[in-house]
Parts: structure tokens; C-alpha cells; sequence
């Protein structure tokens, strides 16, 4: 299955008002990434002040941390998008560095999430769904501490130092990108070894808690974020009402998704910004499934239909269409 | 060089895109500031429509499904993940309406 002739369900949406939707500007996104900027560095300057102290306050500010740390995989995601800030340049150093935290080159990372927004949920087709059907919850569960995803990660950023193109790659990234890959793992590889070489030289652990364990200590709320976003729904459908969620947050795990959480407005225009997705939401939400009223409330629907996914492979939730949207959830492109 | 209506020119307003279908091309028509450009209508990377996506810059098309980007005067791909150019036709205005010139 593939959606090569690119057409996708959108919604009925004059194309003036959409416009509006998809203007960009550097501001929302300065502020909002700036204070997780800089709330990151506070947080790492007090742990390791607290941690100089020998106290043990050092702990939970580290588990903060961890937890802004972590916040780069939204981060990432938008600014590669390149639709976070309206200046390209931004956009790109921006890119390049939470890509760096997140353990991932900006250049494979960029090819293997233009085919998730290609092929979405396509099993064989996305190299992005964390649960397939029928789910290795083991893995899962390993990767609400990102002990799946990270050693996978540092592994491909040793094998592309290297120098090797290897069979994923050679599915998702055009031949003449790999240069590029290579070189983007390699300094990025350089990026979490400086840290090693500093421990060792001073014998201390902190700058690989600092600077390297993070990503693992602080990922509980982002891998929680992901699997809300397609597991456990149809897969192997074009329209992203039928595989992807929407879901209500509080204000804080709405800032540390980056209003992500609106996951089917996300597909259906993944040129509007991440800080224009709640206005879009209301919107267009009559025009889609309900959304879920809380990250509570996924699980409590999730982890049961998981549970049957091990038996029954074929099992998926159900997303109901209202009734005017089921008239354009055809295949065809609605009129934007 | 065969010449196809586009719409009327009050139609396709300053630093705005739409397209028409000629034979099994998609042409997408521009109008930037006073000036109108028609280049490919469908994304080179994987075929979307880009009248359907936004005009960045004065001079840019992004692509409404990856974000490529293409310089709308030269069709070229200046943002990944497109790496192939658009070709360029020649569009004008005549007796109220927008056209296009294409083989």
C-alpha cells in the first residue's frame, strides 16, 4: 500500500482563511523554544550545582532536567518541519541541535519523517510506528526510559561514522544525502564522546549524566506523547482522522509537546506551525473525530487495545467520522 | 506554445498560487507582487499540489505536505526534500483573464 499520488483527506476550509493558518513568524516560536532553552540550562546549572553540594536535591533537579532535555524531540521535529520560525538560518541551527540531543543526524532524521507524513502508519512503508501490529510491549515499556530507541540511535551514529550506508538508508535517504549523513553523525557521535573523554579525564560522572544519560532519565513524558499520537489505530489507511489522535492537554504537557498533541491537525497540514495548531483545531474539529479529552483517558483506551493486538493482529480502535467528513473520506484531497 | 485560461485575473490575488490542468500537467500560476509566474504544479519529491501550499517570502512555494521549497522565478529546489527543479512556463494577463503558455 502507498499514498505515492499524494492526495490525503483535508478538511473543508477556505483556502483564504487556511492562508492565515499557515503565515509564519520567528516570534511564537523564539519565546517558546527560548524559554525551553533556557529553562534547560537552569535546570543543568542547578543539578550541577546541587550535585557539587553533594546533596541529594540534586536528584529531582535532575529528573527536571532530563525531562526539558527530552523536550528537543518536539523541538526537532518542528524545526525540521521548518516551520517554526519564519528565518530559515533559525530554523536549521536550531534543528541541528535538538536533533544532536535527541541522538540523530538532522539529515537521515529529516528523509526517514518525510516518508512518516508519506506513508503514515503504512506498515513496511513508515520507519516511525513505535507499536506495530502485533506490539513488542517489552519494547515499549523499554523506551518510556528510550533503552530501545537510544542504543538503536548511538549504534546508527557509529555505523554512519563509518561510513556505511546501510539498508534503511538505502529505502529512505537519496545516495547523494549520505555524504551528509555521514558527516552529521560523525559530529554528532564527536558531540556525546567529548563528554565521555571529559569523565574520564576528571573522573567524574556528571558530564555524562549531563550531557549524554539525559535523553534516557528524562524521556517518560515524550515516549508517553508519541504512543498517543498513532498507537493502537487503523493502520494501512490514507486518511489521518482514521490513524492519528487528537488529544487535550494541560497547559504545561501542551508546552512540552509543543501542541503536538493535535496530532491529526498536524497531518492534514503539516505547513501550518506548531503554535497555530490549537486555533486550527477549533477550526476544523467538526469536522473530525472527537478529541480525546485527556492523555488518561489514551491509556485507558490504548493499553487494553494493545493487549488484544497480541492476539489479535488485525484488532484496531475505531475513530468515528462525523457525518460530513465521511463524505470526503474517500481518498480524495478535500478542498484547502 | 499553446496558450490555456487560468481564471480571472481578479481571481488570483498578490502573493497567492492556484493551478489549472493542462492535458496531464498540473500548472501551478503565481502572482507575485504585479508580476505572474507559472511553474510545475506538483511537488518533484512525491507530487503534492502546491497550489494547495504556501507562499513564503515574496518568492518561495512550500510544498504543503514536506515543506519543500522552491524558488518560484527559476522552479529551482531550494529546500529539501525536494531535489529536483520544477520547469517554468510563461504566464501573463489578457482581456481580464490569466494564461498560461504550455506545450
Amino acid at each position: 500500500m502507498s499514498t505515492d499520488n499524494a492526495t490525503w483527506y483535508t478538511c473543508d476550509i477556505p483556502r483564504k482563511e487556511l492562508k492565515t493558518f499557515m503565515e509564519r513568524a520567528d516570534l511564537p516560536a523564539v519565546l517558546h523554544i527560548g524559554l525551553w532553552l533556557l529553562l534547560t540550562v537552569a535546570a543543568g546549572l542547578g543539578a550541577t550545582w546541587l550535585w557539587d553540594q553533594k546533596s541529594l536535591w540534586a536528584l529531582p533537579v535532575f529528573l527536571v532536567y532530563g525531562i526539558l532535555w527530552a523536550t528537543s524531540k518536539p523541538v526537532s521535529h518542528e524545526t525540521g518541519h521548518g516551520t517554526a520560525f519564519r528565518t530559515p538560518w533559525i530554523n536549521t541551527v536550531v534543528y541541528f541541535l535538538a536533533a544532536a540531543m535527541e541522538q540523530k543526524d538532522m539529515v537521515s532524521n529529516r528523509w526517514q519523517h518525510a516518508r512518516h507524513h508519506s506513508e503514515t502508519c503504512i506498515v513496511g512503508k513508515d520507519y516511525e510506528i513505535i507499536a506495530p501490529k502485533p506490539p513488542k510491549l517489552w519494547e515499549n515499556l523499554l523506551d518510556f526510559l528510550y533503552l530501545k530507541s537510544g542504543p538503536l540511535l548511538l549504534w546508527a551514529l557509529v555505523v554512519h561514522s563509518l561510513g556505511i550506508t546501510t539498508k534503511k538508508d538505502k529505502d529512505l535517504v537519496p545516495a547523494d544525502e549520505m555524504r551528509a549523513v555521514f558527516w552529521g553523525a560523525r559530529v554528532v557521535l564527536l558531540l556525546h564522546l567529548v563528554p565521555v573523554g571529559f569523565a574520564i579525564a576528571f573522573q567524574t560522572w556528571l558530564p555524562i549524566v549531563l550531557f549524554v544519560l539525559p535523553q534516557f532519565y528524562g524521556s517518560i513524558f515524550q515516549y508517553a506523547f508519541s504512543m498517543a499520537q498513532h498507537p493502537g489505530l487503523q493502520y494501512n489507511v490514507l486518511d489521518h482522522r482514521l490513524d492519528s489522535r487528537t488529544v487535550y492537554m494541560n497547559p504545561l504537557l501542551d508546552w512540552m509537546t509543543l501542541h503536538m498533541q493535535y496530532h491529526v491537525e498536524h497531518h492534514l497540514y503539516p505547513s501550518v506551525p506548531f503554535w497555530q495548531l490549537k486555533k486550527l483545531h477549533q477550526r476544523v474539529k467538526d469536522q473530525l473525530p472527537p478529541p480525546y479529552r485527556s492523555l488518561t483517558a489514551v491509556f485507558a483506551e490504548l493499553v487494553p487495545e494493545l493487549l488484544r493486538e497480541r492476539k489479535n493482529p488485525s484488532s484496531a480502535i475505531q475513530r468515528p467520522l462525523p457525518a460530513q467528513g465521511e463524505v470526503n473520506a474517500s481518498g480524495n484531497a478535500g478542498s484547502n | 506554445m499553446a496558450r490555456h485560461r487560468v481564471c480571472a485575473s481578479a481571481e488570483l490575488e498578490a502573493g497567492d498560487v492556484t493551478d489549472v490542468v493542462v492535458g496531464e500537467k498540473t500548472i501551478a500560476v503565481f502572482r507575485l507582487r504585479d508580476k505572474l509566474y507559472a511553474t510545475d504544479g506538483l511537488c518533484t519529491h512525491e507530487q503534492a499540489c502546491l497550489a494547495d501550499g504556501l507562499v513564503l517570502d515574496g518568492e518561495l512555494i512550500e510544498c504543503p505536505k514536506h515543506n519543500a521549497r522552491f524558488h518560484i522565478p527559476t522552479g529551482k529546489a531550494v529546500r529539501k526534500p525536494a531535489k529536483a527543479d520544477l520547469a517554468t512556463y510563461r504566464a501573463f494577463e489578457e482581456s481580464g483573464s490569466v494564461w498560461v503558455e504550455v506545450e
